[in-house]
């Protein structure tokens, strides 16, 4: 098992057993090797010093040629074991005395060396100079045994070196079982602590703090953790419906809210397949795709019809989040709903009524239509049926005139103007009702207008009514159209024929047609009199059909010509709409929507 | 063997000047060996070192010397017996600064300033007054006679088994106020006055 995955209190006891140890084996090392090198300096100086007394002791023997007395001395040596072989020699560099006696010369150096010592492979050795009264009187060899020394030593150390690791290792480890505890205990605490949160997802637990150190803190902040985590679980039980489900579906994990909606209990939930819910409601592909979709580690949002354990069906906003294992497959899904079956009902009224209002409607545009195509045919077929009478009353009221014109009084006279101004008037009447009434059904024709064109032409055909009239004509520059020309021409036939008549009564007239371009309706044109007027509060009035303001004493029409209007400017999209105070004059606006018209003329540039 | 050591002493010591002497002594001890010639020579031989090696081992008192650098004498009272040997070993040598002298005398009254007496055995008869004589000066008296230790000598040259041996008295050095090196005890035998 590698190092980092062994249990922490095992980890912590291995550190400590480890530096101990390891600092013990330095220590001893570094001991070691200094010991090792005062050895040899000790070992020299003790060789030196021993070799300074036996010199000081064989002088006499050298001066005075005593081999025995040599002899003697050197076998003082025999006090220290490690001393292998040992000699003197004279002042010739004779051997003179041995040590062991027995020894054969070969034994010892036969040529003598420079004074000192020296360490050889296996023994410290060194010629020493026997000196009186700083005569020299030869010399004496020494050589030590310095292995068995170093061997005895080093043993010995390394048994000091292993009793002392044990000893270390023992306290270490007993010391290291109880202060590990300090360490590990909190941590430990912790982790038991998380485990129970993440396996019974309760996150109303908190670790217990075993002091102010930094695993104090790591236990106050993973405490905080806790309290917010459980403070949003708090927060989204109270609005959603939570269900977690293994990678297969199965319920891993259902809030209260969830248990409420589906009518199950927790026990009955958890373990089962998700698909306990399902209501059969949505088709495989809806089901399928919503499985792909979380498989593939994306998130799915949807409305969805659950069935409840009674059968009941319900709705759910739903989103569902998978949670991705490293290597991108999702370990658990997270489902979170919100109640949505009230909506659902509403919006199928809504759709039902919806649908009924559209059924209702076409009903009605049917029978409308058919109502109005009953009227438009009845009107065109009475229109046109009462011509010919008319016609007759006219032309008969005519041939009486011309055959009782002679015998008859004024009277009778004024009866017979009267049928005739009558039948005419009832023709005008029956000619714009036609108009009317073609309008409304004639097919557009749509073609570029020059405006000032028109409007120039129809100036000119009301000269019988403006003879003798002071009129002062005021023309803005207008834009050239895309309109039916027919019928844009009765829209200013009518409304300058009006502000013509309006304006009877003003000794000096003025009329004003201008146009301005307007972000919401397009070009707006108008027609300004100083006139009559009207009364505002009878402006929705103006535009019907058979309207009237004024009487026909007073203002002579029909009540069809600004009904002719609105209908042709509403056929082209546009609307009409009119100002006006009594005696202070009027104005009547219609506009075209911008596609309808085109840039504007060249006359006007 | 001492003579060799006396000849390679020379050769090591003075070099060219003594080498004569010392192939000399060669010689000597050669034919001696070869031809069993009396052993007199050579046992002095051995004497006249080892009376020089006394002065490394031996401490006079201070007044013993006018200065520091004023000779060290060796004496020879009666017959030489060394026949050169003495002055050759002690040529050029010097023991704490004091250049060595020998210096001989026939009579016991001739001895002056001296630091190292040998009485030969011609003046055996002599010895106790001679040693009476001497009894207040700070001189080292050397001697081979008979009982010369034990009549109040200071060191006797005895020879067993071929070899040259010390006997000191002690009392004798000490009441001339000689200090003999503890060293130079180890290998002689202590005698007092009056025992042998």
């Amino acid at each position: 098992m590698p190092f980092r995955n062994i249990p922490i209190q095992r980890k912590l006891m291995v550190i400590i057993l480890l530096t101990s140890v390891v600092v013990m084996m330095l220590m001893r090392g570094a001991f070691f090797t200094y010991e090792f090198l005062t050895f040899r300096k000790t070992t020299v100086r003790q060789l030196s010093t021993l070799g300074e007394v036996i010199a000081a002791n064989s002088t006499a023997a050298l001066a005075f040629d005593n081999q025995d007395d040599a002899r003697e001395t050197l076998a003082a040596l025999g006090a220290e074991r490690h001393i292998m072989v040992a000699c003197l020699y004279d002042q010739q560099g004779k051997l003179f005395a041995k040590y062991p006696a027995g020894l054969s010369d070969a034994a010892f150096p036969a040529a003598l060396e420079n004074d000192g010592y020296r360490f050889e492979r296996a023994y410290l050795a060194g010629f020493q100079p026997v000196v009186q009264k700083g005569r020299r009187l030869g010399t004496l060899y020494l050589q030590f045994d310095t292995n068995s020394v170093l061997h005895e030593w080093l043993w010995g150390s390394i048994e000091i070196a292993i009793a002392a690791m044990a000893v270390v290792i023992l306290i270490a480890y007993a010391l290291s079982r109880t202060l590990q505890k300090q360490i590990s205990q909190p941590i430990l605490a912790l982790a038991e602590t998380a485990r129970a949160v993440s396996e019974r997802r309760d996150y109303s637990v908190r670790a217990t703090k075993l002091g102010h150190d930094e695993l104090g803190l790591l236990t106050d902040a993973f405490n905080q953790l806790l309290a917010q985590i459980h403070a949003q679980k708090t927060a989204l039980d109270e609005h959603a419906i939570v269900a977690i489900t293994d990678p297969r579906g199965r319920i891993t994990y259902v809030n209260d809210k969830f248990c409420a909606i589906s009518k199950y209990s927790r026990e009955e939930l958890i373990g089962q397949d998700h698909r306990l819910i399902n209501s059969g409601h949505h088709s495989k592909e809806f089901i399928r795709d919503l499985w792909t979709t979380i498989a593939q580690g994306r998130v799915w949002k949807g409305e969805i019809c659950n069935r409840a354990k009674d059968g009941s069906h319900y709705w759910v906003d739903t989103t569902i989040v998978p949670f991705l294992k490293p290597d991108g497959k999702p370990y658990e899904y997270v489902a979170i709903r919100a109640d949505i079956t009230e909506r659902k009902r509403a919006e199928e009224q809504i759709h039902l009524l919806n649908q009924e209002l559209e059924q209702r409607v076409i009903q009605r545009t049917a029978q409308l239509e058919a109502a109005n195509q009953e009227l438009e045919a009845f009107t065109y077929s009475v229109s046109h049926d009462l011509r010919a009478p008319l016609r007759h009353i006219d032309g008969f009221s005519e041939l009486l005139r011309k055959q009782v014109e002679s015998v008859t009084d004024d009277k009778g006279r004024h009866y017979i103007k009267t049928i005739s101004d009558s039948a005419k008037r009832l023709g005008r009447l029956i000619d714009e009702l036609l108009l009317f009434s073609r309008m409304g059904r004639s097919a557009l024709n749509q073609a570029r207008v020059d405006m000032r064109t028109q409007i120039d032409e129809i100036i000119r055909e009301l000269q019988p009514d403006t003879q003798g009239r002071q009129i002062q004509w005021q023309i803005g520059e207008l834009p050239a159209v895309q309109a039916d020309p027919v019928m844009l021409r009765q829209v200013w036939a009518n409304l300058l024929g009006n502000a013509v008549k309006y304006t009877r009564h003003r000794t000096s007239a003025r009329i004003e047609i201008a146009h301005r371009h307007d972000a919401a309706d397009g070009n707006v044109f108008h027609v300004r009199d100083n006139g009559a007027g009207f009364d505002m509060q009878y402006t929705d009035k103006l535009f019907g059909v058979f309207q009237r303001l004024h009487s026909a004493k007073e203002f002579e029409g029909t009540g069809i010509g600004l009904a002719n209007v609105r209908r042709i400017v509403q056929r082209h999209g546009g609307r009409t709409w009119a100002e006006g105070r009594v005696d202070e004059g009027a104005s009547f606006y219609f506009s075209l929507p911008s596609a309808a018209s085109s840039t504007r003329t060249t006359t006007t540039l | 063997m001492a003579i060799l050591k006396a000849f390679t002493r020379a050769w090591t010591n003075h070099g060219a000047k003594s080498l004569g002497a010392a192939a000399l002594v060669l010689l000597f001890w050669a034919g001696q060996e070869a031809a069993a010639q009396p052993v007199v020579s050579r046992e002095y031989q051995v004497k006249a070192v080892f009376l020089f090696n006394f002065a490394q081992f031996v401490d006079w008192p201070s007044g013993t010397f006018s200065s520091a650098q004023a000779p060290l004498v060796i004496g020879v009272l009666g017959d030489d017996p060394f026949d050169g040997f003495l002055d050759e070993t002690i040529h050029d040598e010097k023991v704490n600064d004091h250049p060595l002298i020998v210096q001989r005398y026939r009579r016991v009254e001739e001895i002056g300033a001296c630091h190292i007496l040998f009485i030969s055995q011609s003046e055996s008869g002599r010895l106790d007054r001679i040693l009476a004589r001497l009894k207040d000066r700070n001189i080292l008296t050397v001697g081979d006679a008979e009982d010369f230790a034990r009549r109040g000598g200071m060191i006797r040259f005895v020879t067993e088994n071929n070899k040259i041996r010390l006997r000191i008295n002690m009392d004798a050095a000490k009441a001339a106020e000689l200090t003999i090196s503890s060293r130079l005890l180890r290998p002689a035998k202590i005698v007092t006055t009056g025992k042998d």
